[in-house]
């Protein structure tokens, strides 16, 4: 009964919009009409490629690119950062270095309550950071924040960051979208172990439910403190591994929103009236990681064969029909290194390398069991037997490959960097000898000294030059092969509006409405 | 009298011998290897270059097609062997002697037809990899029930016939009477059942080929040249439906000799 109700208000109300913009339309002001006043009403289904893993950081650890948009519709940071890489206020509203560059005091915003009814204050900061430097927790992230000494609330909306030496990055790892750490959640929730499944932040939507491998329901968050936000009701995410059904499931209305890396897709979308394609470029580009521990690729004439007998090109152009850039240093273009010494195929060098490394080399490359991770395989497989290196292909689930990967058990698998706006970080804890997150076992004095250096300095031109560094090195070394620089693509129905950018994947629903005129008559009924 | 068999027969065995001829010719042919990749051609149609064209990473249709048969041939024509040896052995045991070795061997089949097939063949991949004789072997074993029904069925029939009883009389014993008496007669329609059965398990194999879980790469297989396919579907379906094809055509034509051959023995028993 109640379900008829709806339908019928629903009914005579788009009724009455047709009416409304018919009459707008002989005046010919449609497209303002459309623009101008986003609907406050509607349920958003998004279709993302993989389960959550959850929103706590001790135990999810990172966020997967589809994770990020459920946990920026629930949690907020401390600050946005706009497309120029500026921060935005958000949790806070103004954050002041000293001097010397070694503290950091952060102005908080008042008011604001999270969704179970606790207060946002300095405390919820300091217990979130804290959580995380506490050695006792083993925070995988860890590494990442290193330079952060220690965290202190000064009174209920001032928070001081005190760190063991200047630190460029410092802003972006408040900010980052990416980056699990920088979503502050309740202190409630997490004491009381349910911030995993059940996440509670102050964002625009409140979590409602997570049914395992089916669907994560949040809904509009009435006391969001950005007044006239959020628009929809209700966003479902749902996880759909498949990415023929994931296309074919906006196709057909299930989904209006999806997140797509398919080349022929996002082609075909781009044909199709009724679609819109999003896309971002961002660091952190696709790879093939090498274990540099064992050998044969711990001889660096061996990675530098293999990293000549690589064909990217080719591999963009079968596998992504061209949707992806050419990755050729960590940075794709957010930082601008000139020439980093990339390896060419050349299976003519190739092959002399291999020679001069004298012994048969044969390999195992781990890779993920899509299509995707065999295309690749088969791909690289071929190349490699051109210079006499054979190559066997293990299909696994993800998590059985990270889990590998982390272990040490592999000598190559499918892998990506993340997306860091800033990605010093991130290299330093991926590539220094010290870390625990140098997953390839990497070893370098070299590669050590440079990222110490973009590290503690915070002149603009000595860390490029040391990031620059770093790049080279990666090539020069052969660190990890690149399997394509990071774009992220989203397809939108054309009735969703409100979608200015995807920056590292993120769909923030908070600023998504539905155009109701401009969508397939199926919709809704 | 022997029927007269139709064209749709002879078309079938034309068929198989063509695919049986390409699987075995495959490396003598002028094709590229399976996993040459042509740079230039990517998911191209049939052409003068490539006579079935490229998939999406360039390699030739034609080639992996028929060392593709390969792989489908062995399976289908080893898989149903398996069975066969292995289900007549049990099936005659538990028909010929009765009693509490069909007991046993009755108890088992029910217990291992119980278990879902495609999860035995997951697990079974699982544990012994993905390689051709795992794939053959689990098949097999999976063939083994529903011929060991038949064989204890057949046995039964014949075991209380009039030559049997004759046998028995002039001295013969058990083994002489099993290999000689029942074997013969009980075989006949069980090769027609393998038949069928090699239709059944080639599609298997095509199977777990989409799931990813047959031959390892760069070994190609008509279940997996399908499953890469699906990504260019609606661009160049050439890609998917040229296996698909083959393996439809195949699969009927196993059948149809079946059921001729079939046609054939029912004839003859029932001059018996």
């Amino acid at each position: 009964m109640a379900n008829d109700h709806d339908r019928r208000v629903r009914h005579w109300t788009s009724v009455a919009r047709g009416l409304l913009l018919l009459v707008l339309a002989m005046g010919g002001n449609v497209d303002r009409a459309r623009a101008a006043v986003p609907e406050h009403s509607g349920t958003l289904t998004v279709a993302v490629d993989l389960e959550f893993r959850g929103f706590d950081p001790l135990k999810a650890r990172y966020l997967q690119v589809g994770d990020r948009s459920v946990a920026m519709a629930i949690e907020e940071r401390l600050f946005d950062v706009d497309a120029k890489g500026n921060l935005v206020p958000q949790l806070a509203l103004a954050a002041k270095p000293s001097r010397d560059g070694k503290s950091w005091t952060i102005k908080l915003r008042k008011g604001v309550v999270f969704h179970d009814g606790t207060l946002f204050t300095a405390d919820a900061v300091v217990a979130h950071w804290q959580r995380m430097l506490d050695p006792g927790n083993h925070f995988s992230g860890l590494d990442l924040i290193e330079p952060v000494q220690s965290v202190a609330g000064i009174d209920d909306h001032t928070v001081r960051f005190t760190l063991k030496h200047p630190w460029a990055a410092f802003k972006d790892m408040l900010s980052g979208p990416q980056w699990i750490g920088a979503y502050i959640p309740s202190p409630k929730a997490v004491r009381e172990g349910t911030q995993d499944r059940a996440p509670v932040g102050t964002g625009p939507y409140i979590f409602k439910e997570w049914l395992t491998n089916d669907r994560l329901v949040v809904i509009r968050n009435p006391r969001y403190w950005r007044k006239g936000k959020p628009y929809l009701d209700r966003v479902v995410f749902r996880p759909v591994p498949d990415m023929q059904a994931r296309y074919a499931g906006l196709r057909s209305g299930e989904s209006d929103v999806i997140m797509t890396d398919r080349g022929t897709h996002i082609l075909q979308a781009k044909e199709d009236r009724s679609l819109r394609v999003y896309s971002h470029d961002a660091a952190g580009p696709y790879t093939f990681i090498l274990n540099t521990a064992k050998p044969p690729l711990d001889d660096v004439r061996v990675r530098r064969a293999l990293a000549h007998a690589w064909n990217q090109d080719f591999l963009l152009k079968a596998d992504y029909r061209g949707t992806l850039p050419l990755a050729r240093d960590p940075f794709d273009g957010a930082l601008s290194c000139g020439d980093t010494g990339y390896r060419d195929y050349d299976p003519a060098l190739a092959r002399k390398l291999i020679a001069a490394y004298g012994r048969k080399v044969e390999l195992e490359l781990l890779g993920t069991n899509t299509p995707r991770g065999r295309e690749a395989g088969e791909i690289m497989q071929r190349l490699f037997k051109e210079i006499g290196v054979t190559l066997k292909l293990t299909p696994l689930a993800e998590g059985q490959m990270v889990k590998r990967v982390i272990s040490g058990d592999y000598q190559m698998a499918g892998w990506r960097l993340t997306d860091f706006g800033d990605m010093g970080p991130y290299l330093d804890a991926s590539l220094n000898s010290k870390s625990k997150l140098n997953y390839s076992r990497y070893r370098s004095p070299r590669m050590d000294e440079l990222l110490n250096i973009q590290q503690t300095t915070i002149d603009g031109k000595a860390r490029q030059k040391a990031l620059c560094g770093v790049a080279k090195l990666i090539n020069e070394d052969a660190v990890f092969l690149y399997g394509g620089g990071r774009r992220v693509h989203v397809i939108a129905k054309a009735g969703v509006e409100g979608i200015s950018r995807i920056d590292h994947g993120v769909i923030r629903v908070s600023d998504i409405w539905l155009n109701g005129a401009a969508s397939p008559p199926n919709r809704g009924n | 009298m022997v029927k007269k068999r139709g064209i749709t027969f002879w078309l079938s065995v034309a068929w198989i011998a063509l695919v049986m001829t390409c699987a075995v010719g495959a490396g003598f042919l002028p094709l590229p290897a399976p996993d040459q990749i042509d740079w230039a051609c990517l998911a191209t149609s049939p052409d003068g270059v490539h006579l079935l064209g490229t998939d999406n990473v360039g390699r030739d249709i034609a080639a992996r097609l028929f060392f593709g048969a390969r792989v489908s041939l062995t399976v289908g024509v080893i898989a149903p062997c398996i069975g066969l040896v292995f289900g007549s052995l049990l099936g005659v045991a538990a028909g010929f002697y009765r009693g509490w070795p069909e007991r046993v061997i009755v108890g088992a089949i029910d217990v291992f037809l119980a278990v879902p097939r495609l999860v035995f063949l997951l697990v079974a991949m699982f544990v012994f990899g993905s390689g051709l004789p795992a794939i053959t072997l689990a098949l097999g074993l999976l063939c083994v029930p529903s011929f060991a029904r038949m064989a204890r069925a057949n046995t039964i029939r014949f075991a209380g016939r009039e030559f049997v009883l004759a046998a028995r009389a002039t001295g013969a014993d058990d083994v002489a009477i099993v290999l000689r008496e029942i074997l013969p007669n009980a075989l006949m329609p069980m090769v027609a059942y393998a038949l069928l059965v090699m239709g059944y398990v080639i599609v298997a194999e095509g199977g777990l080929g989409f799931l990813g879980l047959s031959v390892p790469a760069p070994a190609p297989s008509w279940g997996g040249m399908i499953a890469e396919g699906r990504e260019v579907l609606e661009r160049a379906p050439h890609v998917s439906m040229i296996p698909a094809a083959a393996m439809f055509l195949t699969v009927l034509s196993v059948n149809l000799i079946g059921d001729g051959l079939r046609g054939w023995m029912d004839d003859r028993e029932s001059q018996l």
